[in-house]
């Protein structure tokens, strides 16, 4: 405060019908020789003229004025922030004095008490206060107008993944009608076209199959953050089996692919379904991705982390993947092999990425071109309580 | 996402058991079957009491065989009862039964059955039937909490 | 089996396109059957009720397959009241709808649907879905003898 008081002079309003009095404290003031500047007001127009002009650091405000009280002044400089405020009281208005405070005024001094000491001392605190308070209100605001954001934001964000959900499930119903009538034509059709009009029709249903994919990808992907569930210990190792019975089983088998878990898996703590379609997709594109005339062998390793994350490698010996790919092959839509070549829907490690960073974790690859690629993850592992549940 | 399938005969007939048990492996619909010979004990299991109180010995179903003539407690019994649990409702239940009386088979839909098949006496008509039986359940018709949870 | 006389359906189903795949899908099996399309719930119970333009004698269905998303009275309110109806809820309700979620398939069963098949999006799987839905239901299942 000292340093404020050398740069600016602190500028002090006293609120007083009595000359006397204001005398004094332009008198304490002044001997104090740090470089107040009083300004005096003894009517309620000089008040209000100071109060309008402003510039005023802190008022002094008697609280027995005539035509409006002292008071009803606190009130008015409370309400518009005007400057902080330091009742002076009379004798025996002990009770107005507490009432002052709960309003807003920041201390009071009983004038049969004023010394210098003691005005100096509460004009320090009463600025200083003042000027904390003003900081948490800042901060305060600060923090609504952030919240407000954070909530406009989660708002449009909700409406979009609802648009999109939208958007994709109700446009599945017409594709399918222009690839199953298309489809229904292309049979009655049968022996009836020459070879470029059944071309044409080819290219219209498999152009309508396409979309019907892509539409459904983006299904796939909404439902993410839409039909999310709770978090649950997962068992990681179970759910590889699982995997490798039902959904890989097909996968496995054309590929003559292997999948070989080294070491024992840690669990995770995270949304069941979700693991389960994160360990599909990375394991399906490891099957997927393998090199001509090598059977894919998948190896999972997991293990624990420091701050509560679990890390799970899953390593094949596939085409492997350019380091100028690494972020894009997590990106929608993006292949970078031709349609023909590996059949999918271009989204499944998108939706990995998306479930991992939802459970606020990191995916990321490396790898060696024509040697295999290492894709890992990391999610939260399973609390203690948890723990000693389920054991 | 589909886990695995899980299907409760209720059959009191162990040879019957046994050959639908065989048909279904076959068929490569199921990969778990739970046999139990009579109505009480299909109930313990659904509701996961006595011996079956542990969730792991008591997977839920996604199709439940049930034969009309049980011990104990009847078919048509054990109908209701998964019929009016909200729990259990939503699981299939196909009646198999040697019975064509139209009584049977009226309280049976009066129950709410999901479908009543009568089994034919030919053994490879038989076999037929249950595997088609399998196929349309497990692979064509969706049941609720078929999502792994 | 046993002599199988023709099955009555009633295809509850308000998209022209899926009610005419459904017909065109059922024709090509060799299975004998009559097969009735009204386009919403209401129109449904009007048939089941002989009211309105179906006052004319219908017979009463052997299996009804359902839409569940229609306008007006949707699948599900038409499947609740036949299900109240002590004479109706005996015919077996079939969802045929595109939807796949858990509620609508928990709802079904709730309210004592028999069984619930999703569309499936290729045209192929379509047929053969409806192929097996007619193996199944008119020829596995017996129909109940004809009667009323």
């Amino acid at each position: 405060m000292e340093e404020e008081t050398k740069k600016r002079p602190v500028k002090i309003l006293v609120c007083d019908d009595d000359p006397a009095f204001r005398k004094l404290v332009q008198t304490y003031l002044r001997s104090a020789d740090m470089g107040f500047v009083l300004k005096e007001a003894g009517q309620k127009e000089e008040i209000q003229d100071a109060l309008d002009k402003g510039g005023i650091d802190l008022v002094l405000m008697d609280i027995l004025m005539p035509d409006k009280s002292g008071i009803e002044w606190l009130d008015e400089i409370v309400e518009k922030r005007i400057a902080p405020v330091v009742m002076l009281t009379g004798f025996g208005s002990e009770e107005i004095a507490v009432q002052s405070i709960r309003e807003g005024a920041i201390d009071y001094i009983p004038k049969d008490h004023l010394t210098k000491d003691r005005l100096l001392s509460t004009i320090k605190i009463t600025l200083e206060t003042w000027k904390r308070k003003r900081a948490e209100e800042e901060k305060r605001r600060l923090m609504e107008e952030l919240e407000e954001t954070n909530q406009k934001l989660e708002r449009s964000n909700r409406e979009l993944q609802d648009f999109a959900y939208i958007a994709s499930h109700d446009l599945r119903e017409p594709m399918r009608k222009i690839s199953a009538f298309g489809q229904l034509l292309q049979e009655s059709l049968k022996g009836k076209l020459d070879e470029d009009e059944q071309e044409n029709l080819a290219f219209m249903i498999d152009g309508a199959n396409r979309m019907q994919q892509m539409i459904d990808a983006l299904l796939t992907y909404s439902r993410v953050t839409t039909k999310a569930k709770p978090a649950k210990r997962v068992d990681l190792k179970e759910a590889i089996e699982d995997l490798k019975n039902v959904e890989l089983a097909a996968l496995l088998e054309e590929t003559e692919g292997t999948i070989r878990i080294q070491k024992p898996l840690p669990a995770v703590q995270a949304d069941p379904s979700q693991v389960h379609q994160l360990l599909q997709n990375v394991i399906a594109n490891g099957l997927k991705f393998h090199r001509d005339g090598i059977p894919p062998e998948i190896a999972v390793r997991g293990r624990q982390e420091k701050d509560n994350q679990v890390r799970v490698e899953v390593e094949d010996n596939g085409v492997g993947i350019e380091e100028a790919n690494y972020e894009k092959i997590f990106g929608m839509f993006q292949r970078l092999y031709s349609r023909e070549g590996y059949k999918g829907s271009g989204i499944g490690l998108a939706v990995c990425k998306k479930i991992v960073e939802r459970h606020g974790g990191t995916i990321g690859v490396n790898s060696t071109l024509g040697k295999g690629s290492m894709f890992w993850f990391t999610m939260p592992t399973i609390t203690n309580d948890e723990l000693r549940i389920t054991n | 996402m589909k886990g695995k399938v899980v299907i409760l005969l209720v059959e009191d007939e162990e040879a019957h058991a046994m050959l639908i048990m065989r048909v279904l492996e076959d068929a490569q619909v199921a990969k778990v079957i739970h046999w139990v010979a009579d109505g009480g004990e299909a109930l313990d299991y659904l509701f996961r009491r006595g011996e079956y109180v542990d969730e792991g010995k008591s997977p839920r179903p996604d199709l439940i065989l049930l034969d009309l003539r049980l011990p104990k407690i009847d078919g048509l019994e054990v109908l209701k009862e998964i019929k009016q649990s909200e729990e259990l409702r939503g699981i299939p239940v196909v009646i198999l039964t040697t019975s064509e009386s139209e009584t049977d088979m009226a309280r049976a839909y009066h129950q709410y059955v999901n479908s009543y098949l009568v089994k034919p006496v030919d053994f490879t008509k038989f076999n037929e039937m249950i595997s088609d039986l399998g196929f349309y359940w497990l692979v064509w018709n969706r049941q609720p909490g078929r999502m792994k949870e | 089996m046993e002599e199988l006389r023709p099955a009555t359906i009633l295809l509850v189903e308000d998209d022209p396109g899926d009610q005419k795949l459904i017909k065109v899908s059922l024709k090509s099996q060799k299975i004998a059957n009559e097969l009735y399309i009204v386009g919403s719930g209401e129109e449904a119970m009007d048939f089941l009720y002989h009211r309105g333009k179906h006052s004319a004698e219908t017979p009463l269905p052997d299996r009804i397959l359902l839409d569940l998303k229609m306008p007006g009275m949707g699948g599900k309110e038409f499947l609740r009241r036949i299900k109240q109806d002590e004479k109706m809820k005996k015919i077996q309700v079939v969802i045929l709808t595109s939807s796949d979620s858990e509620k609508d398939i928990l709802d079904s069963y709730n309210l004592q649907a028999s069984g619930y098949i999703k569309k499936p999006v290729e045209l192929g799987d379509f047929k053969r879905v409806m192929k097996e839905i007619e193996a199944y239901w008119f020829i596995i299942c017996k129909l109940p003898p004809k009667e009323e």
